[in-house]
């Protein structure tokens, strides 16, 4: 397999990886706050989330900027929970055009950045030679090919209950940010004892 | 005095009971025209590998804070256990060379494997266990680059994906 291809690989087993499940459940619980119809704002919020995330990724992995690998693991669930009130707490304001919630999806992004990044970097321990480009460039790519494919199946759930089902969002919303939040708080927990 | 002993000691087992989030070793396998030996660089977290001897060997954790001729027979004797490589199709067995520790909590392993009599590597086959039966969601990467003009090649071993074959068709030089 050539360089670009294993990192892209590992890129998309990372962010899809069911036992690291974080950073899934951090995209799923952001998406919680739109409706069926609100797809193209829930686009811009997972790309406002993107950016964040590709920017400490790559800070930190060309070493501009060093991340505490042990309070970034805590600091991810504390960005879930935190998504998950914000969801339930604030109501949906249609004069706004730059919502509070992109603003905080990239903010947050820049945290699930730095945890892609201490498993990016570790993966070169000892051993990188030459340029770290292609590898974070395909381990980026990686990561947001895998986003696509946890984002549709989102809104695939997303259709499934609000629109056949018939679900009211509200309830959907609170569900999703409820199992979020519940989770997020046992991560914290677990990472902190 | 007593106290802040045992809790250094109690703080270090919590260390390394809990051991670093990241489950994974890297690797780089080279191949040396002058020497006409294999050169082979393991390195592993140090948290997590001394809980993995701890298990496996039955001693403390703590003595791999330290390299010295107790400590590297146990990691060399688990190394060989664990990883084994074969050139078409025949196993060859791994030698020691030196370690140390660089960066902050990884040790490095440098190993090699003396392959004078071999002239044309057709096939070069990993199997590569390090850390599993002690971590379920470990991985180990190990970058081969056999023959300096072609491109290096990658590979992710974990559970239930702990071996494959390369096809290297390089004649040495």
């Amino acid at each position: 397999m050539s360089e670009l291809g294993f990192y892209f690989k590992e890129g998309i087993r990372h962010i899809t990886d069911v036992k690291g499940y974080d950073h899934m459940l951090f995209i799923i619980t952001l998406c919680a706050f739109y409706t069926s119809s609100q797809w193209k704002k829930l686009l811009i919020l997972v790309t406002a989330f993107t950016i964040g995330h590709s920017i400490t990724l790559a800070l930190s992995s060309f070493d501009i900027i060093r991340v505490n690998q042990q309070l970034v693991e805590i600091l991810i669930p504390v960005t879930i929970l935190l998504t998950s009130i914000f969801n339930i707490t604030v109501e949906q304001k249609e004069n706004r055009k730059v919502s509070y919630n992109y603003l905080l999806a990239m903010f947050f992004g820049l945290i699930h950045g730095m945890g892609f990044s201490n498993y990016f970097r570790s993966m070169m321990i000892g051993i990188l030679e030459g340029s770290i480009i292609t590898p974070l460039f395909g381990f980026n790519l990686g990561i947001e090919t895998g986003q696509i494919f946890i984002v549709a199946i989102f809104i695939l759930w997303l259709y499934v209950f609000t629109r056949f089902l018939k679900v009211q969002h509200r309830d959907w919303k609170l569900f999703i940010s409820g199992g979020g939040a519940s989770l997020a708080i046992s991560m914290i927990i677990e990472n902190t004892l | 005095m007593k106290i802040k002993i045992i809790y250094f000691a109690l703080l270090l087992n919590f260390c390394f009971l809990f051991g670093h989030p990241i489950k994974m070793t890297t690797g780089k396998i080279t191949y040396n025209t002058d020497s006409k030996k294999l050169e082979l660089v393991i390195n592993f977290f140090l948290d997590d590998f001394s809980k993995c001897m701890q298990d496996v060997y039955r001693v403390p954790a703590e003595m791999f804070l330290e390299i010295n001729e107790e400590t590297s027979a146990y990691i060399v004797d688990y190394i060989q256990k664990k990883l084994h490589i074969a050139i078409n199709n025949k196993k060859l067995s791994i030698e020691y060379n030196t370690m140390s520790f660089i960066e902050d909590n990884v040790l490095q392993v440098k190993l090699y494997i003396n392959i004078q009599k071999i002239t044309y590597i057709e096939t070069l086959e990993i199997q590569n266990e390090l850390l599993l039966e002690v971590f379920n969601d470990q991985s180990n990467i190990i970058h081969v680059q056999i023959d300096p003009e072609a491109k290096t090649s990658f590979y992710r071993f974990a559970k239930g994906n702990s071996s494959t074959i390369f096809k290297i068709s390089y004649a040495c030089k």
